[in-house]
């Protein structure tokens, strides 16, 4: 859909349900890995070794100086687990001429460790099969009870991007196919993938229906051009046959939990931007309009020209104002629109009914000034979705968006990040788009850098072929 | 062709005279038999006689003489021919009106262009600056938008025509001619980035023609139409001015209207218009594609796999690089011919390809193109600089220029000794190789544009930058080194020398101190800025080889005793007489260094003494660099250049080191040891040396790289045995990095942050389910490997 499609929505068939976003509040997500697990983790169950009861959290591996609970269990292999591992291997037919199978098993599960933080006392595996994603889980590494589910969240984005109520699959679903597919291909991950889930798990890994029922469908093809469409579209393509073969496994991984924490990033944002555009549509004279709401929405992200000072363009400050007070906003809203909506009542009669309530309005422009010195879940969790964890060494992680200047944080994606958002805006693997292309796919997921910047981004990742003028038609390469 | 030579030129102005004459005297003549009687006797098309006639006309209107008006004046004259006419002005009689004006001639008769002086003229001091001050309008800036054709053709430049992109004239003539003689319609469509003299050219085509409606005053304007007999001419002059009704797919909407009304189309086209364009072909829901979108789609890529089965389409197509010609066809009838140029693919400082235009046997177009080539670094020394685009333009250029040596403050003043050096064609070619070279590195083609912003920096410095043409002279007068005292002149000379060409084209003035100028905003800084030859001193002596060094004298003139303690003396003892150098080193060098020895020897403190000799040793090594075309990093510029060259076969000491660098052992010093890739993580760097943890690995077998160029890139092929892994682009960057392979190690440039991504996809690409081979998984520890073995197939 172009830019503009949004406008040709007839706004008076919106009802009020469209007016609040189906989205629960996310928390602090310790690793990006998380992210594959815990939507994984929405599809399937399985119960490890060593588990006292069905609250036990999980971590992969535990670094020097855990102190985590006694109710997180560590499900890296050591000692008896990684001699089991090694046979378990070993009876898939893996062996090393003349090594022994305990320096394969531990050769495996080092060779699994994924990202790590600087100050991390955890470290996940990469979830490239099934097994390995249920090797770590959200309670596990926020080492609480009760953690919000992620599973669920991003199936309710991914819900919010369709284009049309007829999409068949969920997030969740798609993924494990991908991992599915991945193993089928590939006999060393599949073994891997079988050792694991003998050796760590108390018996096999079985199906469950994910948790998205029909939460969002009243949102379906609302919202083109959005982070929501996006990811929809991205996860698609990215869970395909098509790129599934065509990436390494961990490569996969990597572009996958990408895709995935832009979407929680990105969909926050927008969600912030959309409340804060209701309440000026609110608190204004116009012909109330779910058109001209979309309209009046500012960017998501400031991504400002990389020539300035840091100071200039951090996003740090201006993320945690929205974050707040959109969600200050989405509540008082969400209150309201309980005590004076029925089902039926249309998106524009609730706004004028909201106008014509002047305490209500009152408490919109007090909520709109929020103090944001105030500690957010939310915010967070989009501001570790987004920004790169360890930059360097050997568990560095390439995929984020935002990276710490000083006191600033600032746009400044990794070199990965431009290969999975450029790849994926080309028409499938090994093939090309234009930077219009990735341009435009920024723009939808709320963030518009300088076109100069985005080429020279392009260039260092090693996807831009030359071209004499430097404007859109620069050529773009898919990393793969 | 080549140039018409003296002989030809003779022919055809005898030719022209007897028709003009012919015409004053009110005697019939016939301008076709004329053609062909000439044709017999100089082996030339009937177009190009046509055309040169054309040029005469242009000479003749510049020198207020009368002229043939049926031959319109088309400027961009070849130089000779306007030195012979200028040689022969008395027999085209006295200055007065035009013979035969019409009405429309006459309304678009442009004012009278400013003459620049004879260049064998002597030039008065306050003319030569003059003439300098004109250069302010040519400094790199430019346009937004494309100026209106008219304001070009009615406002002849001060300076000369630049010569056109390869294929951008013989298209103009192919248009011309064939909407002359033929009733088919024509379109011709200049393809390229801003600067590129697209608008130009058009501008040339339309000029003197009426306009069906004349636009609102004061805009440029997306289209332009003139009457053109019973047709029309529609002139889209810059399509990337938007439509106000409709923004996408407005080009596709123009050729469709031009193909309905059956009238002639010319057509600016920038590259990112044609993206803009392919979406909105692809987001339209209209079945089947009119000619518009068939042609839009076919500019964009002629292999487009949505050309086939349209009713609309292109037969009998020809595709160059640069050029590409075919036939409109509505089923099976023919409804217009088509040429495109694309302007932005021929480097400006490469030999210009010849180009042939003419009808087909069938009626249609015919194209020949010579193939499009890079010259090798090392036999640029060997070209022909009157093949040379830029090298023709910098020519003219300087013809007009012509400082004495003695009112002009020769020995202070920078500009004077701009303007003399670059007379010298040794000088000159030293400079084009270096515009080439930073070409090569930047991994782009510098446009009409940013070549004039370059030749402006190389005449004038950055002055342009930073204050009006009309404080040139106030500026010159007020930074006239004094006579107070010896560190004062030479902190004046300083300051001026930051306006010499050799420190000028390099961004020199912002230049830290440790060799690396910054490079700001300014295109050609851009360019030129990585190839300032302090980035990248090779000591040596230069023999013109690709891996000479060549800063050995400049050391030397440092360290060496002289009489006079000047190094600049020393530097010019130390290199044979006919270095360039000599050709370079003017009397503003000589004061320069003067007043260095004198500074020196009136006493500074350590620090100032030694930012001197820091600041004036980078200047000698510009100097002397620049004068002999020698860039930073020439070597790897040369492998680059002969990789090019080879074109399918990777130069024998590049492909080792690329092999290293894609495929190094875990031990470098042992050729046998393993060459292995991490099989999960996240980036996949080699592994060397010893595993501190148990890891899973996989062992690369023997690889073979092959090449192949599209245009001016070279992309490299990977396979195993006979298996293609991945391909990359072989830029500068990544010979660069390549070269810089020691011992299979890898080492270390300042390309290494552009080149790692890539290589570690290219090594990845071996980790993807179809390229992996279950036989070459190791298990690591320590500095132990054993194989990995797989039975679960």
């Amino acid at each position: 859909m172009a830019a503009e499609d949004f406008q040709q929505i007839d706004s008076s068939s919106i009802l009020s349900a469209q007016i609040k976003l189906p989205l629960a509040r996310p928390q602090y997500l310790v690793a990006p890995e998380v992210f594959i697990s815990s939507l994984a983790g929405s599809a399937l169950q399985a119960v490890p070794r060593g588990a006292r009861g069905a609250k036990t959290g999980l971590v992969y591996k535990k670094l020097p100086g855990n102190t985590n609970s006694a109710k997180v269990l560590e499900m890296y292999p050591r000692d008896e687990d990684l001699l089991r591992l090694g046979n378990e291997l070993a009876a898939d037919g893996i062996t090393t001429l003349h090594g022994s199978p305990m320096i394969l098993a531990e050769a495996v599960a080092e060779s699994v460790l994924g990202t790590r933080s600087a100050k991390g006392k955890t470290q996940s595996a990469s979830p490239m099969s099934k097994s390995l994603a249920l090797v770590q889980d959200l309670r596990g590494l926020l080492n609480t009870n009760s953690p919000p589910d992620l599973g669920k969240i991003l199936e309710s984005l991914y819900v919010l991007g369709a284009p049309s109520i007829d999409s068949e699959k969920g997030a969740a679903s798609r993924l494990l196919e991908a991992l599915q597919r991945r193993t089928e291909k590939d006999a060393l991950l599949r073994a891997i993938d079988r050792a694991y889930e003998a050796s760590l798990f108390g018996g096999p890994i079985t199906s469950r229906a994910p948790s998205i029922g029909k939460l969002s469908n009243e949102w379906v093809g609302l919202l083109d051009d959005t982070p929501f469409r996006w990811f929809h579209e991205k996860w698609n393509a990215l869970t395909s046959k098509e790129w599934v073969d065509a990436l390494p496994a961990r490569v996969w991984v990597d572009w996958a939990a990408t895709v995935l924490r832009l979407a929680l990033g990105m969909g926050y944002l927008w969600e912030a931007s959309w409340y804060e555009a209701l309440k000026k549509e609110v608190l204004q004279d116009t012909d109330p309009s779910w058109r001209s709401v979309r309209s009046s929405m500012s960017p998501a992200l400031s991504w400002n020209a990389a020539s300035l000072q840091p100071s200039m363009r951090d996003v740090h400050s201006p993320m945690r104002r929205k974050i707040i007070r959109g969600y200050a906003l989405q509540k008082v809203i969400d209150d309201w629109l309980g005590e004076n909506t029925n089902p039926e009542t249309t998106f524009e009669t609730a706004i004028q009914k909201m106008r014509r309530d002047e305490t209500f309005r009152s408490i919109l422009v007090t909520a709109s000034n929020t103090p944001t010195n105030v500690k957010s879940n939310a915010f967070e969790a989009v501001k570790y979705s987004l920004s790169t964890r360890e930059a360097s060494g050997p568990f560095a992680d390439y995929y984020g968006l935002l990276r710490k200047r000083g006191n600033y944080l600032v746009p400044e994606p990794g070199t990965e990040w431009v290969a999975v958002v450029a790849s994926l805006a080309c028409d499938g693997p090994g093939g090309k788009c234009d930077v219009s292309s990735v341009l435009s796919d920024l723009v939808a997921l709320g963030a518009r850098p300088e076109m100069t910047d985005l080429i020279d981004l392009l260039e260092q990742a090693g996807l831009a072929r030359g071209s004499a003028d430097a404007d859109q038609g620069v050529i773009v390469q898919s990393a793969f | 062709m080549a140039d018409w030579s003296d002989e030809e030129l003779r022919l055809l102005v005898d030719s022209y005279l007897m028709m003009l004459q012919s015409e004053q005297a009110g005697i019939p003549y016939n301008k076709a038999e004329e053609n062909r009687r000439l044709q017999l006797r100089i082996q030339r098309s009937r177009s190009s006689i046509e055309f040169k006639h054309c040029n005469v006309s242009a000479v003749l209107a510049n020198l207020n003489r009368p002229y043939i008006s049926g031959y319109k004046p088309r400027p961009h004259v070849q130089l000779a021919l306007r030195r012979y006419i200028e040689s022969r002005i008395t027999e085209f009689g006295a200055s007065e009106a035009t013979l035969g004006q019409d009405a429309t001639h006459g309304q678009g008769q442009a004012p009278a262009p400013i003459q620049p002086p004879a260049a064998s003229h002597t030039v008065h001091p306050e003319a030569f600056w003059d003439q300098i001050a004109h250069l302010w309008d040519r400094s790199t800036g430019g346009r937004d938008v494309a100026s209106k054709p008219e304001s070009q053709s009615a406002s002849p430049d001060y300076w000369p025509k630049a010569p056109r992109p390869a294929g951008v004239e013989e298209a103009t003539e192919w248009f011309l001619t064939g909407i002359s003689e033929s009733r088919m319609p024509r379109f011709l469509f200049l393809v390229g980035g801003p600067g590129a003299g697209k608008s130009d050219a058009a501008a040339e085509i339309v000029q003197g023609l009426a306009q069906v409606r004349t636009p609102a005053e004061g805009l440029a304007h997306r289209t332009y139409v003139y009457e053109w007999g019973e047709k029309q001419i529609v002139l889209v002059n810059d399509a990337t001015i938007s439509e106000k009704t409709a923004k996408q797919g407005a080009l596709a909407r123009d050729i469709n209207e031009a193909q309905r009304s059956g009238n002639h189309l010319v057509a600016c086209v920038n590259r990112g218009v044609l993206v803009e364009e392919i979406a909105a072909v692809r987001s339209s829901s209209q079945a089947g594609y009119q000619a518009g979108q068939v042609l839009t789609t076919w500019l964009h890529d002629h292999q487009d796999e949505s050309l086939a089965n349209q009713d609309w389409t292109i037969k009998n197509s020809t595709h160059h690089d640069y050029m590409a010609a075919g036939e409109l066809h509505d089923g099976t009838a023919v409804r217009a011919l088509i040429c495109v140029v694309f302007t932005d693919v021929c480097s400006l400082f490469e030999v210009k390809p010849k180009v042939e235009i003419g009808p087909s046997a069938e009626g249609g177009i015919s194209l020949h193109c010579a193939e499009y080539r890079i010259t090798p670094m090392s036999a640029r020394p060997q070209l022909d600089l009157s093949l040379i685009p830029a090298a023709e333009l910098i020519s003219e250029v300087l013809s007009l220029l012509n400082p004495t040596e003695s009112d002009l403050g020769s020995d202070w003043n920078p500009i004077v000794a701009n303007v003399q050096a670059l007379t010298d064609l040794d000088v000159r070619r030293g400079l084009l190789d270096i515009f080439r070279a930073g070409e090569i590195v930047a991994g782009k083609r510098m446009t009409y544009r940013e070549l004039w912003g370059a030749l402006v920096r190389s005449l004038v410095g950055d002055l342009p930058d930073r204050i009006t043409r009309g404080e040139l002279g106030d500026y010159m007068a007020q930074n006239k080194p004094s006579q107070n005292s010896e560190l004062q002149r030479f902190v004046a000379m300083k300051n001026l020398a930051e306006l010499r060409l050799t420190q000028a084209v390099y961004g020199a003035r912002n230049d830290s101190g440790d060799g690396m100028a910054l490079r700001g905003d300014n295109p050609v800084i851009q360019v030129l800025g990585p190839v300032d030859p302090t980035r990248d001193a090779v000591p040596g002596f230069f023999d013109q080889s690709d891996s000479s060094g060549w800063s050995s004298p400049v050391v030397a003139a440092f360290t060496g005793q002289s009489e006079s303690g000047s190094p600049l003396a020393l530097l010019l003892a130390s290199v044979p007489s006919t270095d360039a150098l000599h050709s370079i080193t003017k009397a503003f060098d000589r004061s320069l260094d003067a007043a260095f020895v004198a500074a020196l020897a009136q006493g500074m403190t350590s620090q100032k003494r030694a930012s001197a000799y820091s600041w004036y040793g980078r200047y000698l090594t510009r100097l002397y660099a620049t004068a002999n075309g020698i860039p930073a990093f020439r070597s790897d510029i040369c492998m680059w250049t002969n990789a090019w060259t080879l074109s399918k076969t990777v130069p024998t000491p590049l492909k080792n080191r690329l092999k290293s660098l894609l495929r190094p052992n875990r031990d470098p010093r042992d050729g046998d040891s393993s060459a292995l890739i991490p099989v999960f993580d996240s980036r996949v760097m080699p592994i060397h040396g010893a595993s501190s943890t148990a890891k899973l690995a996989l062992a690369s077998t023997d690889i073979e790289l092959v090449s192949k160029i599209e245009g001016e890139l070279i992309f490299l092929v990977l396979l195993e045995g006979t298996i293609e892994i991945a391909q990359i682009n072989l830029d500068f960057a990544l010979v660069r990095e390549a070269m810089s392979v020691g011992s299979n190690y890898a080492g270390v440039t300042e390309q290494t942050d552009r080149t790692a991504p890539r290589l570690e996809r290219l090594r990845a690409a071996r980790l993807i389910p179809k390229k992996l081979d279950d036989k070459n998984y190791m298990v690591l520890k320590g500095a132990s490997e054993w194989q990995l073995k797989i039975s679960n197939k």
